[in-house]
């Protein structure tokens, strides 16, 4: 396959033509699609969450969406960008439910499969899980303005361009939300994690 | 772009979303400290290895899911066919109801409370004498 610059597909492997095959009644063709990008789904959501089943999920939601409304994506070239924001919709949808029943992050499933894995030393693992929740509330804190476009460049590494487009805010609001974003999370950080909080 | 606060200057350069001209600042400690900020944070933020690695089950899962919608969606569509036709048919045949039990209602209440009152329980009970004094009830038992 070759991948064109500016992180998208090439020739008869673009989500263009995929997207295009798919509505012309190739099934294939979207689970191409669908083994593209559920990595990048799942890590954005994860970003949002922080929570592999509840990420898992969002991803799977995300394309099952997208499989049964492709009808009403206008321009195919905008595929990448529409699949991204029903994303980041659930995500935030799952935020908002959470934030509703009173949870700060990082479920039950999330402490399981973080028992499994590393460090093994107990007391870490404890510190380990205890972070990733402080961090969730962090995020959670923030208003969905700045959390946005910050996850979009810190997680998927887009441009502001990139994040601009999507979003379709101009490029220099995309560039003071992410700023702030980092303003804001730095002073919880420093909130949360105690004294020299925002220390790796 | 409008004018740079102080303070971004370092989240474009960690970004590399800076302009040429302010490559320069990058050695400015001021800068360089919040650079390192930016840094020890865009750390925080990154998803576990595991989470950004394909899954090669994940598109099973999505396959089991993608089909059970499917067989819900073509057990569904024939009812849904069916509703969608006779939705007007129903509604206008309330409608209608509705009109006409409205109108026979309107035009008969006069009468027809009249009627009881002479007619009571069922049993005639009306003489000649009150149809004298009702013609209402003369025309609507015809001329006794």
């Amino acid at each position: 396959m070759e991948r064109a610059v500016g992180g998208g597909w090439a020739g008869e492997d673009s989500d263009e033509a995929l997207v295009t095959r798919f509505r012309d009644g190739e099934e294939a063709a979207f689970e191409t699609l669908v083994r593209r990008y559920e990595a990048p789904l799942r890590k954005l959501a994860f970003g949002y969450l922080r929570d592999r089943m509840l990420a898992e999920d969002v991803a799977q939601e995300s394309l099952l969406l997208a499989y049964q409304r492709i009808g009403s994506l206008g321009r195919v070239e905008a595929f990448r960008s529409w699949l991204y924001r029903i994303a980041i919709n659930r995500a935030h949808d799952h935020l908002r439910r959470r934030a509703r029943k009173g949870e700060v992050g990082g479920e039950e499933g999330e402490a399981r499969i973080r028992q499994l894995e590393e460090p093994v030393d107990a007391v870490a693992r404890l510190v380990n899980r205890d972070l990733g929740r402080r961090l969730a509330s962090a995020l959670a804190e923030l208003p969905e303005r700045y959390r946005r476009p910050l996850l979009l460049k810190e997680i998927e590494g887009m441009t502001y361009a990139e994040i601009a487009e999507l979003l379709g805010w101009p490029m220099g609001t995309v560039q003071i939300r992410i700023h702030r974003a980092r303003l804001r999370l730095r002073e919880r950080a420093a909130a949360l994690f105690g004294p020299g909080g925002d220390e790796p | 772009m409008k004018r740079l606060r102080e303070d971004s200057i370092a989240s474009l350069l960690a970004d590399g979303e800076a302009p040429p001209g302010l490559e320069l600042r990058r050695a400015e400690p001021a800068v360089q400290a919040e650079l390192a900020g930016i840094r020890r944070l865009s750390r925080r933020l990154q998803v576990p290895e595991d989470v950004a690695r394909p899954d090669p089950l994940f598109l099973a899962r999505f396959r089991v899911r993608r089909d059970a919608l499917r067989s819900a969606a073509l057990s569904e569509q024939p009812w849904r066919r069916m509703a969608i036709r006779l939705l007007p048919l129903a509604a206008s045949a309330l409608l209608g109801a509705a009109l006409a039990v409205w109108a026979s209602g309107d035009r008969t209440s006069a009468l027809g409370e009249l009627e009881m009152s002479y007619l009571g329980t069922g049993v005639a009970d009306v003489t000649l004498a009150s149809t004298i004094d009702e013609p209402v009830l003369r025309i609507a038992l015809g001329e006794l």
